[in-house]
């Protein structure tokens, strides 16, 4: 009984440990910041993420592109995760630097 | 037995004198900082005012701890949000000289960390007949500009001169500050004050002859934020990364046109 109660904590642990350590990233679209522009069946979309400093009140924001020769939605889609990207990946080379 | 009361006082003199120059007064004060960013989306931490009499100088620093350390967060209902909080050595720490009138903080340029040296007498109070209870201590209103924010605080003048983070300068302590746009503010929460054993001296843990002046970090801050701008080591989808023109302070002023990538991604937003 005492093991089974043990495992059981371990397990709860790990679980808020890994709930707490990931980023999460919602997949939903934010239209208001993205702008598509579509040319010849394809679309390209220009959009940005925003970092807010909650120590400092300081932002920085990196742009991202994104294109689809499907839909506009999917060249959005591409964009945003392509800024998040983006901003995770600058963040970490200005950390090394 | 006046002998014996005698040599009781005496000796009551000498314990209670040493243990005067022995012990040192301190006044400790916990606050609560709100920054409301323009969404009124706001942030809430505690901190610790420690203002030693005899040493003339005070300690400021976080006391809560954030779940998500030196992490990317996404706002729950904004993709295109992130929120981050910087920990590590000394970063939230104020050290302040009232002996030679200088304060230390440090401040990020791009995640490279500088200590900032700062005269005490930099704010320009303006102290008004308005009075109310703060805590139990009756508290002044006084107001200023300061580094591109206007300012109300509250300060009691029963207490010793100081106030939370950088903000100083008026005769007492400030227990309350509020930026007129409500973006920042600090509210006492508890006062106490009591003594401990005296130290050889209090320690300033900032390397001060490394500090840079505020005008340097200004124009550090600017330099780096005009080369960030067109930063883009992984060619394909990306730009630069655009930084504001400051945070709680101004580091670029609105009307410096040698930086303009925060305003030219404003325009391209809204064509």
């Amino acid at each position: 009984m005492k093991k089974l109660l043990f495992t059981f904590t371990l397990l709860v642990s790990f679980a808020s440990f890994a709930n707490n350590s990931v980023i999460e990233i919602n997949e939903k679209l934010i239209e208001t910041k993205i702008n598509k522009v579509e040319l010849d069946q394809e679309c390209y979309a220009t959009c940005s993420v925003t970092i807010r400093n909650t120590e400092t009140g300081e932002t920085q924001t990196v742009s991202g592109f994104g294109h689809s020769h499907l839909s506009c939605d999917l060249a959005g889609a591409s964009c945003l995760a392509n800024a998040r990207a983006n901003a995770k990946k600058k963040i970490a080379e200005l950390n090394n630097m | 037995m006046k002998k014996e009361s005698l040599f009781l006082l005496l000796i009551f003199s000498v314990f209670n004198s040493h243990s005067q120059a022995d012990s040192l007064n301190i006044f400790q004060i916990e606050y609560e900082k709100t920054l409301t960013f323009e969404d009124t989306k706001s942030f809430t931490t505690s901190y610790q005012l420690q203002k030693y009499i005899e040493f003339e100088a005070s300690i400021f620093d976080k006391i809560s701890k954030s779940k998500t350390p030196n992490q990317l967060v996404n706002d729950d209902d904004d993709d295109a949000l992130f929120y981050y909080t910087p920990q590590g050595e000394n970063i939230s720490f104020v050290f302040k000289n009232y002996a030679n009138s200088k304060f230390y903080s440090k401040h990020a340029i791009a995640y490279k960390y500088f200590i900032v040296k700062d005269s005490l007498n930099i704010f320009n109070w303006n102290i008004l007949d308005k009075t109310k209870e703060i805590l139990g201590y009756i508290c002044q209103l006084a107001t200023m500009e300061y580094r591109g924010r206007n300012y109300k605080a509250w300060f009691a003048a029963d207490l010793p001169v100081g106030g939370p983070w950088k903000f100083d300068g008026l005769p007492g302590m400030i227990l309350s500050i509020n930026s007129d746009d409500s973006f920042l503010s600090f509210e006492a929460l508890k006062i106490k004050s009591f003594k401990i054993k005296k130290t050889e001296k209090l320690y300033n843990p900032f390397e001060i002859k490394n500090a840079i002046t505020w005008d340097a970090f200004k124009t550090l801050y600017k330099k780096k934020a005009i080369a960030l701008a067109t930063y883009n080591p992984q060619e394909g989808n990306s730009g630069g990364m655009i930084l504001s023109r400051g945070g709680i302070e101004t580091y670029i002023e609105d009307d410096d046109t040698d930086y303009t990538a925060d305003k030219d991604l404003e325009k391209s937003k809204d064509n």
